[in-house]
């Protein structure tokens, strides 16, 4: 058995350090951390989880965040090897804005996990079908629902 | 002296080899050798008339069956008393549209026998000519080169004696090409023709049951039983295995149990109840076990039977081409869900889950556990959740599979290794189909084409056989899952992966690298299987 021990670790330290800010390069924000405060000209990253071998994608979602508060910079992915393992495999996923003016404004972004979004990192999220119900807003960490929204508040000083 | 025992892959594995090396030679001594080489490995075996032979005989068959199958459909149609002509049960119009499909079958079947010796006779007859003309042109090759230099001749190289030995090595090169080529379309036409055979071998299933303990005609109402959704030939209850296994567990059987058995099937409610309790015999649980299951299930519906003993069900559009999505996975895929909830993984447990499900198809007393819990009667589809979830969390530690930290306290499941894989494989499915996998990586295209034969032969039979995938990123970094093999149908493999879907892949799919049609673009290469033993 392989456990993961140095994650352990790294969670808490990562935590202490990363949480909101960014020691080498645009202010991370994790999952969880919904709530964004950036000034105006920061870039931020919202750094999100994403195993391969669970299938799982995060999408910009529509409404999109105001253009005058913030503007995507770009989407990229991480992974990070397993291993030789089968369904070890993590990473992320992650979008990076530049904030703009003062203001607020929301981003939401669609989380799917096994597949369910048949749909390409980088692509528009997908919306239900007529016949489904709509997709729920997350309020817990990824995994509750096979594809829920997730929603973070921005403010631009 | 060429080897006559090697395989057909064997064959076109070195002749490709052969072929670089000829056409790489840079002296007259490494070409020589190169030629000899090719040379060595044997011409494609085989004699296209036996083949045809054959095929004429089973021509005669075919008509004979066909006459059957019209004669016994004319019974079928114009219906019968409400009688019992088995002894478990089965009613004489039950009995008749069986033997009218199992006519049928026979039919199709000993035609499908008939063309696949054809085309393999057609194919072996030109492989053999075009290995011939390959041969020929490798010993004309020969004759230019004439005999190995020696280590002086070596040294020294006239402009005349280059010009000919160039002219020898295209000469060999294009032979070698020719007898590769020749040894490919043998090797296809051999796997096609052995893929048939025993697809339509374990399609012959009511002869499976080898017991006197039932008659004749109730073995062929069982075989013919098929779960109500989805075409009749794709959701047969009862595989060859199944057949096989409960024909061998009836005849272990003692006077007082076989009477039992027989009353129990004797009073099902339907012919899905009964096929269960032949399905659950064997899995492997003895009387007892089948008796407490028969509580559990007796008289409920076809419907309620599908839904809780078989995880997998096969659409009669599962098998459409419908494109792929932009993810790369096909669009046309099946969920696999019990009232809503799909039979997928919780968390990193591909590896488990798929397992989980692997038992569940071939134990339908360990499925109703799953989701009708310890009473066997639940319908409740959060409640399957929860079991499903914690019984893959058990698999995985049975497994001894890798775990991350939560912080502070906790865990969660984290992958598990090859060796987990068998382990659980062999505790889990094993004993319910009687054979033990055995793991075997096939890291390129020709392993993967020389396994396909024993997955096809074990999915035929009804035993799944559990597949790893993989991909790397543009970093390197890989990233693998579990997916597991369910069906076959021509050249076409029916996949579960455990996000709860099952897709159909070409066999091509598999060979070269684009399983992602069964997941996503991110996972593409079939880098193992473990395939049960015989």
């Amino acid at each position: 058995m392989r456990n993961r021990l140095a994650t352990a670790l790294g969670v808490p330290l990562s935590a202490l350090a990363l949480a909101g800010c960014g020691l080498f390069g645009p202010a991370t924000y994790e999952v969880d951390e919904r709530s964004v405060e950036v000034d105006a000209g920061d870039e931020f990253t919202l750094s999100l989880p994403a195993s391969p071998s669970m299938g799982e994608n995060w999408y910009m979602a529509d409404p999109r965040p105001d253009r005058d508060v913030v503007r995507l910079q770009g989407q990229d992915e991480d992974r990070e090897d397993d291993g030789g393992n089968a369904g070890a495999g993590s990473g992320t996923q992650s979008f990076t804005f530049r904030a703009i003016e003062p203001g607020t404004t929301k981003i939401k972004l669609l989380y799917c996990r096994l597949g369910t979004c048949a749909a390409e990192f980088g692509d528009p999220a997908p919306s239900p079908s007529p016949s489904e119900s709509p997709f729920p807003t997350a309020s817990a960490t990824p995994g509750e629902h096979d594809r829920e929204y997730f929603i973070y508040t921005v403010t631009v000083r | 002296m060429p080897d006559a025992g090697e395989s057909t892959t064997d064959r076109r594995e070195k002749l490709a080899g052969y072929h670089r090396s000829i056409a790489g030679a840079g002296d007259k001594n490494t070409l020589i050798e190169a030629i000899q080489n090719a040379l060595n490995v044997s011409a494609p075996v085989g004699s296209p008339s036996t083949l045809d032979d054959i095929a004429k005989r089973y021509e005669k068959q075919a008509e004979a069956a066909q006459d059957v199958f019209y004669r016994v459909q004319e019974i079928a149609v114009t219906g019968l008393p409400d009688a019992w002509v088995g002894s478990t049960g089965a009613k004489a119009q039950e009995v008749v549209s069986a033997a009218a499909r199992s006519a049928g079958q026979m039919d199709e079947a000993i035609r499908g026998a008939r063309r696949a010796l054809i085309l393999l006779s057609d194919a072996l007859t030109i492989a053999q000519s075009e290995d011939k003309g390959g041969r020929e042109q490798l010993r004309e090759a020969l004759g230019m080169l004439g005999s190995e230099d020696g280590f002086f001749d070596d040294m020294v190289e006239k402009d005349a004696e280059e010009a000919e030995r160039l002219r020898a090595r295209n000469i060999a090169s294009a032979g070698a090409k020719t007898m590769h080529a020749a040894a490919e379309k043998a090797d296809d036409a051999a796997r096609e023709a052995a893929r048939d055979l025993n697809k339509l071998a374990a399609e012959a299933r009511a002869g499976k049951m080898k017991t006197d303990n039932i008659s004749a005609a109730d073995r062929l109402v069982l075989a013919d039983i098929a779960g109500p959704n989805g075409p009749a030939e794709m959701n047969e209850l009862l595989t060859a295995n199944d057949l096989e296994r409960s024909g061998k567990a009836m005849e272990r059987m003692n006077a007082a149990d076989q009477a039992e058995f027989e009353r129990m099937l004797a009073e099902s409610k339907s012919p899905q109840e009964r096929a269960y309790l032949v399905k659950a015999l064997a899995a492997g649980h003895d009387l007892n076990e089948v008796s407490e299951f028969r509580d559990k299930i007796h008289g409920k519906d076809p419907q309620w039977l599908q839904r809780h003993l078989t995880p997998v069900t096969t659409a009669g559009d599962s098998m459409n081409n419908e494109g792929l999505n932009p993810d790369g996975s096909s669009v046309n895929k099946d969920d696999q869900a019990f009232k809503g909830e799909r039979w997928s993984q919780d968390g990193n447990t591909c590896v488990p889950s798929t397992v989980v499900t692997g038992r569940a198809m071939v134990d339908p007393v360990y499925a109703l556990e799953l989701t009708g819990g310890p009473s066997g009667q639940e319908d409740d589809p959060a409640a399957f959740r929860e079991r499903l979830g914690n019984e893959q969390l058990r698999v995985h530690e049975e497994g001894d599979g890798d775990n991350e930290y939560d912080f502070p306290f906790g865990s969660t499941p984290d992958g598990m290794d090859n060796d987990g894989k068998t382990t659980i494989a062999n505790k889990e499915i094993s004993p319910h189909t009687g054979s033990e996998y055995e793991f075997q990586e096939t890291r390129s295209a020709d392993a993967r084409r020389d396994v396909l034969p024993d997955i096809e032969k074990a999915v035929a039979e009804g035993k799944p056989v559990p597949i790893g995938v993989e991909g790397t990123d543009a970093k390197g970094d890989r990233a693998g899952h579990s997916m597991m093999i369910v069906g076959q149908e021509g050249d076409m493999l029916q996949i579960y992966n455990p996000w709860g879907t099952t897709t159909w892949v070409s066999e091509d799919d598999f060979v070269n690298g684009r399983m992602g049609k069964a997941s996503d673009k991110d996972l593409p290469d079939a880098y193992a299987v473990h395939l049960p033993a015989e």
